[in-house]
């Protein structure tokens, strides 16, 4: 697990780094582009683009790293368990870490452009569990592609999709009945996430039941 | 016999007739050390165990003698022996290629 | 644990409704370096697979010193698989760098020796920032035995270790090889396809074929039991009475047979008789017992 854990962190790092220098160079093409009357909109613009981030982006590089160092490590003669747990590590790692740019993504348009982070009420805890969401949504479906061959490649993409649906019902739900339709959308969710405790517990068991899922389905993989 | 394994006889046959070889050419000698297996293996690029199995044939036979700790030595008499014991074999050639020259010959 | 026997017994491998491997049976003892010989899906890659809780099986068991080595870390950790790497994988594993593999590899086996791999890299002169679906078939090769050799695993599994390599560099592997077995005595298989100029290299073969094990024992004794016999149909038959041919060429009035067997019983029935009697290489002996040839008793 240790060995994985150390492993499959390394990987994260290098991830995290070049997320880091995506949203850095968002942020700066912005200062640059921008005139000062615009300031508002650029502000919405970096957030979009970090929220778009924060939700696509651990769901991609969950599904495109597992499929390589999987097979990769138990080739090497790590046993499952050994390589699910350091994964969860892992998982954590990369969740903490994209929720931790975002977050910085925030204050730095607050920063530059002089506004206040347009999220009211997002808490980071809010934001990590949406990250985690996002990431084991995307653990489980390259697990899916991996335990069953072409055919699991197919399941795949229908377990994401459905995955995507029950997001974008979730938020039109939330969006309904709060009644809160201003700036971008998707906030709903991570406002929803740090202000209603039964929704957080909700995501944790969806998080918990897809790891358990992950851990069946590790079970009979091969190695390439 | 040249210096190289072949194809043919048993690796370990042909381990122990190369050390035959060197004792009766006198390249060899009485009461000397012989090859130790890891020395035979990487020169013929052989597994020591075959290598090994060669000289405790020669052991057996009574060629070589082992000194504790330290390896396999030529026993005295070893040049004696194949010198008689290649005379035997060539006695035995002689006739075979007659008895073949006899069968071409008529 | 260490210096264990790794074990199968009646290992039954199905891919769906196709058995690969009926009931494969062995033992791997420690210190030996062994040949595991077998032609192009015999089974080979297979069992090596499930002889390291790499692939799964579908009844049978393996064990390494005596308990299971299914999600085993202990016993896992006293083996090392190194694996043929591919120009095409699945899912782009082949788009990892060398020094990544690498790096994998020395964070994974518990007795790496980074130095010897450090040694081994610079006498391929292998360049570790390629990925690995840019190297040619050699230097994958290369990257195989550096694996195996540093991992410095009691136990060690080279497959198709020399695929793609030079005569050379063959050669340069087998003295490697060699070498390292007479510091570590740890235990080797190799799995390979070059049989004859490897075949000094093996203390112990097992031959694999068509998912099962037809021999499994000292090269050297079993290379001894057979011999090719030639000269006239009737001599020869007489000459092999008793023995089991494996193998039968014909050429106008003569015949060379591979015979099976004795060689005192041929010595004895050969007397006299106008034949010649020689012995057979590894390699052909694997020829005549796989080749699909007629085998029956003289």
């Amino acid at each position: 697990m240790i060995r994985t854990a150390r492993y499959l962190s390394w990987i994260v790092w290098q991830y995290l780094f070049g997320i880091f220098g995506f949203g850095a160079l968002t942020i700066a093409l912005q200062a640059l582009v921008t005139p000062p009357a615009e300031a508002e909109f650029a502000a919405g613009c970096i957030v979009g683009i970090a929220f778009s981030m924060a939700l696509l982006f651990p769901t991609l590089l969950q599904l495109s790293m597992l499929p390589v160092y999987l097979p990769l490590c138990l080739s090497m003669g790590v046993t499952r368990r050994g390589f699910f747990w350091g994964a969860q590590i892992a998982k954590l790692h990369l969740a903490l870490g994209i929720a931790a740019i975002f977050e910085l993504m925030q204050i730095a348009a607050q920063l530059i452009f002089g506004l206040p982070a347009l999220f009211y009420g997002s808490s980071l805890a809010g934001v990590c569990m949406t990250v985690v969401l996002c990431t084991a949504v995307g653990e489980t479906a390259s697990f899916i592609g991996m335990r069953f061959g072409r055919r699991g490649i197919t399941a795949m993409f229908i377990f994401i999709g459905l995955a995507a649906g029950i997001l974008g019902a979730a938020i039109g739900f939330m969006s309904a009945h709060g009644g809160d339709t201003t700036g971008i959308q998707i906030d709903t969710l991570i406002e929803g996430l740090s202000n209603t405790p039964l929704l957080g517990a909700v995501v944790l068991a969806l998080v918990i039941v897809l790891a358990g899922v992950d851990a069946a389905l590790c079970r009979r993989i091969t190695a390439w | 016999m040249n210096g190289a394994l072949n194809e043919s006889t048993s690796l370990y046959l042909q381990i122990a007739a190369m050390i035959e070889d060197q004792i009766l050419r006198g390249l060899l000698l009485e009461e000397e050390q012989a090859p130790s297996t890891n020395e035979l293996a990487r020169l013929y690029r052989i597994n020591p165990a075959t290598a090994a199995k060669g000289l405790n044939l020669l052991t057996d036979e009574g060629i070589l003698y082992k000194k504790r700790g330290i390896g396999m030595f030529v026993a005295q008499g070893s040049r004696a022996h194949y010198r008689k014991a290649q005379k035997r074999l060539l006695r035995k050639l002689c006739k075979r290629h007659c008895g073949r020259g006899a069968q071409i010959g008529d | 644990m260490k210096n264990g026997v790794l074990r199968a017994e009646n290992v039954v491998k199905r891919y769906g409704k196709k058995e690969v491997l009926h009931g494969v049976s062995l033992s791997i003892r420690p210190g030996k370096i062994y040949g595991l010989l077998g032609r192009n899906g015999a089974g080979k890659t297979t069992l090596l697979g499930i002889l390291t809780a790499q692939n799964t099986f579908n009844s049978g068991s393996v064990t390494y010193g005596g308990e299971n080595i299914w999600e085993n870390q202990k016993a896992l950790d006293e083996i090392c698989f190194s694996r043929e790497l591919s120009p095409m994988l699945l899912f782009g594993q082949n788009s990892l760098k060398v020094k990544e593999y690498l790096r994998a590899a020395s964070l994974y086996h518990p007795h790496w020796d980074q130095d010897y791999a450090n040694r081994l890299v610079s006498l391929f002169e292998l360049d570790t920032k390629k990925p690995i679906y840019k190297l040619s078939k050699g230097m994958m090769s290369m990257v195989t035995i550096i694996i195996a050799l540093a991992s410095r695993a009691p136990v060690t599994i080279l497959d198709e270790p020399v695929a793609g390599l030079d005569v050379v560099a063959r050669e340069q592997f087998y003295r490697l090889l060699l070498a390292d077995y007479e510091e570590t005595r740890r235990t080797f298989i190799v799995s390979t396809h070059i049989i004859e100029e490897a075949a000094g290299v093996f203390e112990d073969i097992i031959l694999i074929d068509n998912g099962r094990i037809i021999e499994a024992g000292n090269c050297g004794e079993f290379t001894a039991q057979f011999h090719l016999v030639a000269g006239s149909e009737a001599d020869v038959a007489r000459a092999c009475a008793g023995l089991a041919i494996v193998h039968e060429e014909r050429l106008g009035r003569s015949c060379t047979v591979c015979a099976r067997g004795g060689g005192e019983r041929l010595r004895a029935n050969a007397a006299g008789l106008d034949i010649d009697i020689e012995p057979v290489s590894l390699q052909k002996a694997f020829v005549c017992l796989t080749g699909g040839q007629k085998e029956g008793k003289a």
